[in-house]
């Protein structure tokens, strides 16, 4: 078994095909849609969990690929506007996953985007809106 | 302030600590009333004590206070000011505030005050509250008494319970403008003021008084 929350961009000309009914049919794979919305004329977004068998995954994704679905997965989507980043540290008790990390010297933080799901906690917990989430 | 997590899951502070201006001139000798500072990133003023201004609170031998002290009114030309110095900030669960880069240079005049400059994180202490509880009913009693170097450690001991922490005032930040304000005092741009006036210390008997919430009487 395989559970993976991805990123799917539809572009325009497949937006009138039913894809994720294929998922379910012609691989079996289990979707929860986390987040969905659609410019019309423009492309489609899909932020799904996706599981199933691990054969049965990987061609699911190959089928999307082959019908011009971009995939990504989820984990790179929080980023952190280095910008707007004040490095104070409020996040780092925040973050399930311990992605934030404090430098002892410098007292700087880093943030590891290998160790991010994508929960979305240190998004509405930063007090300078430094974390984005992008699709 | 900040997300809080249930059962202790997190602890927050603010100040720099041992590079906080009030840390560093904790009886209010050189920093006062015309005080020229680094604010916002521009130059600035110091022109009262703000609103919660408490010098009267018990304090270490060291003269650092053991709760939160010191306070100040500032103003200054928004003009001057620049936008890594000065952030709009949004609190989750509290509303919005700004975030804004304060600096204060401390003239080493005699030895007390090269005494209470060269304070450090591990001898600065600070009360450990109960934002859910404690802090909002204005009831009395603390978790326990903590200092900067075990706050910035990244987790503190409380209740029998390891707490980590996160701070909400960046230190990386005040060491940069530590050293803008350095930078401008040497090239001669920024001049040292005496104050026009002392800000009340603990001798005057000062104090904030909270407000307290009442029913209504019929």
């Amino acid at each position: 078994m395989i559970s993976k929350r991805i990123v799917l961009h539809f572009p325009h000309r497949v937006a009138g095909q039913p894809i994720v009914y294929k998922l379910v049919k012609d691989y079996e794979l289990e979707f929860n849609i986390l987040k969905a919305y659609i410019i019309p004329e423009e492309e489609g977004l899909l932020v799904l969990e996706l599981s199933g068998e691990d054969k049965n995954y990987e061609k699911g994704i190959q089928y999307l690929m082959d019908v011009g679905v971009r995939v990504q997965p989820l984990s790179q989507d929080i980023v952190r506007n280095d910008q707007r980043c004040s490095n104070c540290s409020v996040c780092v008790p925040i973050c399930p996953t311990g992605a934030f990390v404090v430098e002892p010297l410098t007292r700087e933080v880093h943030f590891h985007d290998n160790k991010c799901i994508a929960c979305g906690l240190c998004v509405r917990a930063c007090p300078l809106q430094a974390m984005e989430v992008r699709f | 302030m900040g997300v809080l997590k249930p059962n202790l899951g997190n602890a927050n502070y603010c100040s720099a600590g041992q590079l906080s201006p009030l840390f560093n001139d904790p009886y209010y000798k050189t920093i006062g009333v015309g005080t020229r500072i680094f604010l916002g990133g521009g130059v600035g003023h110091i022109v009262w004590q703000g609103t919660q201004h408490n010098p009267s609170v018990s304090r270490k031998e060291n003269g650092s206070p053991c709760v939160s002290a010191g306070t100040l009114a500032v103003l200054g030309d928004l003009k001057q000011m620049r936008p890594e110095w000065l952030l709009g900030t949004s609190m989750q669960g509290y509303g919005t505030t700004l975030t804004v880069g304060i600096g204060i240079p401390i003239p080493i005049l005699d030895e007390e005050i090269c005494r209470y400059t060269a304070v450090k994180d591990e001898e600065l202490w600070t009360q450990i509250v109960d934002y859910s509880e404690v802090y909002p009913q204005g009831k009395k009693g603390g978790l326990g008494e903590v200092n900067y170097d075990q706050l910035k450690s990244g987790k503190i001991a409380t209740q029998g319970k390891e707490v980590p922490t996160g701070s909400l005032s960046s230190y990386p930040r005040a060491v940069e403008i530590a050293n803008i304000l350095k930078g401008w005092i040497k090239k001669g741009d920024f001049l040292l003021s005496e104050p026009v006036v002392n800000l009340p210390g603990p001798e005057t008997g000062y104090t904030f008084k909270p407000l307290k919430e009442r029913p209504i009487e019929k």
